[in-house]
C-alpha cells in the first residue's frame, strides 16, 4: 500500500481536476439559470388604466382577470405603489423628491399562461373597454424559455463529455491499481476468493477517492467563488452573476457522478485482469 | 473424489494432446503420486482438477463437481476445498508470514482473533512460528515451501495438490514438507503429489503412483 500512495495522489488530483472543472459548468448553468429565473419574474404585459378608474374598480378588474385562463397571474398596482417601486429601484437618488403630483397611471400587470399569445389576450381585452392601453414589458420573455432550454442542453452535453473523462481517469488509475496488485489478486484466485472479495479494496478505494476529490474540487469552486468578486480586477457582472455561497447541490452531484465513474471502473478494471491466463 | 473419465487436454495455443484418453479414480483419503518425465502432464492434471484448465474432451468430477461444465461463478467454492502448492511457492513476497498463512482464512470468512489463532496454530505445525513477522521474500527456499504448505493446509481443505513441491528443497527440508503432506494424509485429506523426484516414493508407504509418459497412463501401482 505504501508505494501506492504516490498513484493514489496522482489519482486524486486528477479525479478534483476533472470535478473542479465539470463543477465549473455546472457553476455557470446554475448561475444563468439563477439570472433567467430573476429577470423572467414580473409582468408580461403592462395595462394601462384610464386616469378615470378609482383604486377599488382597479383592483376588482385585476381580480377578474385573475379568472381568465390565459393569465396566470394579475395584479394591480395604484399609482403610489409605482412610485414606491421606483423609489426602491433607484434608491437613495431621491429622483422623485420634487414632484408635486404622482405622474404614474395605475396599472395592471399581467403574466400570461405559457403558452398564450399576448395579441390574443389584447383582442379578448380591447373588448372590456376598461384599459387605455396596453403595453408589452417584455417582448422577448417568450425566448427566455428557449434559451433556457438551450442552456440545459449545453449543460448536459458538456457534463455527458466530463463524465467520459472521468471515466477514462478512473478506469486508468484502477488498471494501473490492479496491476500493482496483480500478483496478489492471482494468488486470491487461486485461493478461492469470491469476485466480491477481490474487488472490495478496490471498490473502496475508489469511493474514497471520489469522495475525497468531491471535497477538494468543492472548496476549489467555494474558494473560486469567495475570491473572484475580492480581485479588483473582476467585471460587475462577473460578481453579480456569481451565487453568493456554492449551492449545496454541486458538491453532491460532483461526488456522486465520481462514485459512479469509480464503482463501474473498479468492477471492469479488475474484472479484466481476472481474464488473463492462469500461469501455474 | 476426483474421477477423470477418458479425459484429453489440448492447450489451445499449442498442437498435439498434453493429456491423451485419461481415466483413473482417486477415492478420498488415498495418497497418491503423480509422475513422469519433463512435460508428461503431470501438471495439467493438476490444473485440470482446480479449475484453472478446462478438459478438452472427457469429464471430469472433483467433489461432485463436472469441472467441464462448472460456471465461472462456481469455481472459487471449489478452489476454497482445494490447497494448492506450488513449486514456486506463489507467496505474496511483501507479505509476512502470518499474512501469507492467514490469507485462506481470511478468504473463508474468518476474521479477527479467531484468525490470528488458527494462523498460529498453523504456523506451529509447520516450525515457523517464530517467523511470523518475516518478509516471506527473504526467506530461504525451504521456508517459503514451508509457508506455502501452511498456506495449502491452513483450511484444513479435503483435497491437497502439490506440484514439485520438493523440487528446489534439500532432503532434509524435502522430508519435512512430506512429512506436513504425510500429517495431513493421517488426518484425513486427500493428497496428490506431482514430482520426478524417486526418492519421494519411499517417504509414503502403501502410497498410489500413478505414472504418466507423453499424456498417457503408463503404470498405476501401489508402493
Ligand atoms: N500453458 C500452457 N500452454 C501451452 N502448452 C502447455 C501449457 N502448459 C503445459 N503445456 C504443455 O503441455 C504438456 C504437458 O505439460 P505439463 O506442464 O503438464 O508437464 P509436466 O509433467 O508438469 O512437466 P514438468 O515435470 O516439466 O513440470 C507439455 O507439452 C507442455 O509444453
Ligand atoms: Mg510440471
Amino acid at each position: 500500500m505504501g508505494g501506492n500512495l504516490w498513484l493514489q495522489a496522482v489519482a486524486v488530483s486528477t479525479l478534483s481536476l476533472c470535478l473542479f472543472i465539470m463543477g465549473l459548468i455546472f457553476l455557470a448553468s446554475f448561475s444563468l439559470d439563477g439570472f433567467l429565473n430573476r429577470i423572467s419574474t414580473g409582468a408580461a404585459l403592462r395595462l394601462v388604466l384610464p386616469s378615470g378608474l378609482n383604486a377599488r374598480e382597479g383592483a376588482s378588474l385585476a381580480l377578474a382577470l385573475q379568472e381568465w385562463p390565459e393569465v396566470r397571474s394579475s395584479r394591480y398596482l395604484s399609482p403610489q405603489d409605482g412610485l414606491g417601486r421606483l423609489g426602491r429601484r433607484f434608491g437613495s437618488l431621491n429622483l422623485l423628491e420634487g414632484l408635486e403630483e404622482n405622474p404614474l397611471p395605475a396599472i395592471i400587470e399581467v403574466e400570461l399562461a405559457a403558452d398564450v399569445s399576448p395579441d390574443a389576450f389584447t383582442a379578448r381585452l380591447a373588448g372590456l373597454g376598461e384599459v387605455a392601453e396596453v403595453v408589452e414589458a417584455r417582448p422577448w420573455l417568450q425566448r427566455l424559455e428557449q434559451i433556457r432550454r438551450l442552456i440545459r442542453l449545453i449543460t448536459f452535453a458538456l457534463s455527458l463529455v466530463m463524465f467520459l473523462a472521468l471515466a477514462l481517469v478512473v478506469s486508468n488509475t484502477m488498471r494501473l491499481a490492479v496491476y500493482v496488485r496483480r500478483e496478489q489478486l492471482i494468488i486470491l484466485d487461486m485461493l478461492g476468493a469470491g469476485r466480491f472479495y477481490m474487488r472490495e479494496p478496490f471498490i473502496l478505494e475508489a469511493i474514497l477517492q471520489a469522495l475525497l476529490a468531491g471535497l477538494f474540487s468543492s472548496l476549489g469552486l467555494a474558494a473560486l467563488i469567495y475570491i473572484i468578486p475580492l480581485l479588483p480586477e473582476t467585471p460587475l457582472w462577473l460578481s453579480a452573476a456569481l451565487p453568493l455561497g456554492l449551492p449545496w447541490e454541486i458538491p453532491l452531484y460532483l461526488t456522486a457522478i465520481n462514485v459512479l465513474a469509480g464503482l463501474a471502473g473498479s468492477w471492469l478494471g479488475v474484472s479484466r485482469i481476472l481474464r488473463l491466463p492462469d500461469v501455474a | 473424489m476426483i474421477i477423470f473419465d477418458k479425459l484429453s487436454k489440448r492447450y489451445h495455443n499449442k498442437a498435439g494432446w498434453a493429456l491423451t484418453d485419461i481415466s483413473v479414480h482417486i477415492s478420498p483419503g488415498q495418497f497418491v503420486f503423480l509422475t513422469g518425465p519433463s512435460g508428461a502432464g503431470k501438471s495439467t492434471m493438476l490444473r485440470l482438477i482446480y479449475g484453472a484448465e478446462l478438459p478438452s474432451r472427457g469429464t471430469l468430477r472433483v467433489g461432485g463437481a463436472d469441472l467441464g461444465r462448472i460456471k465461472a461463478g462456481q469455481i472459487p467454492r471449489l478452489r476454497r476445498n482445494i490447497g494448492v502448492v506450488f513449486q514456486d511457492f506463489r507467496l505474496s513476497a511483501g507479505g509476512t508470514v502470518l499474512e501469507n498463512v492467514a490469507l485462506p482464512l481470511h478468504v473463508a470468512g474468518m476474521r479477527g482473533k479467531k484468525l490470528i489463532a488458527a494462523a498460529a496454530e498453523i504456523m506451529r505445525r509447520v516450525n515457523l512460528l517464530d517467523k511470523a513477522q518475516c518478509r516471506a521474500g527473504s526467506m530461504s527456499g525451504g521456508e517459503q515451501q514451508r509457508v506455502a504448505v501452511a498456506r495449502a493446509l491452513a483450511t484444513g481443505p479435503p483435497l491437497l495438490l502439490a506440484d514439485e513441491p520438493t523440487g528446489n528443497l534439500d532432503p532434509d527440508n524435502a522430508r519435512e514438507v512430506m512429512r506436513l503432506l504425510l500429517d495431513a494424509h493421517q488426518a484425513g485429506a486427500t493428497v496428490l503429489v506431482a514430482t520426478h523426484d524417486p526418492l519421494l516414493l519411499g517417504l509414503v508407504k502403501g502410497a498410489r503412483c500413478l505414472h504418466l509418459t507423453q499424456g498417457r497412463f503408463s503404470m498405476d501401482e501401489t508402493l
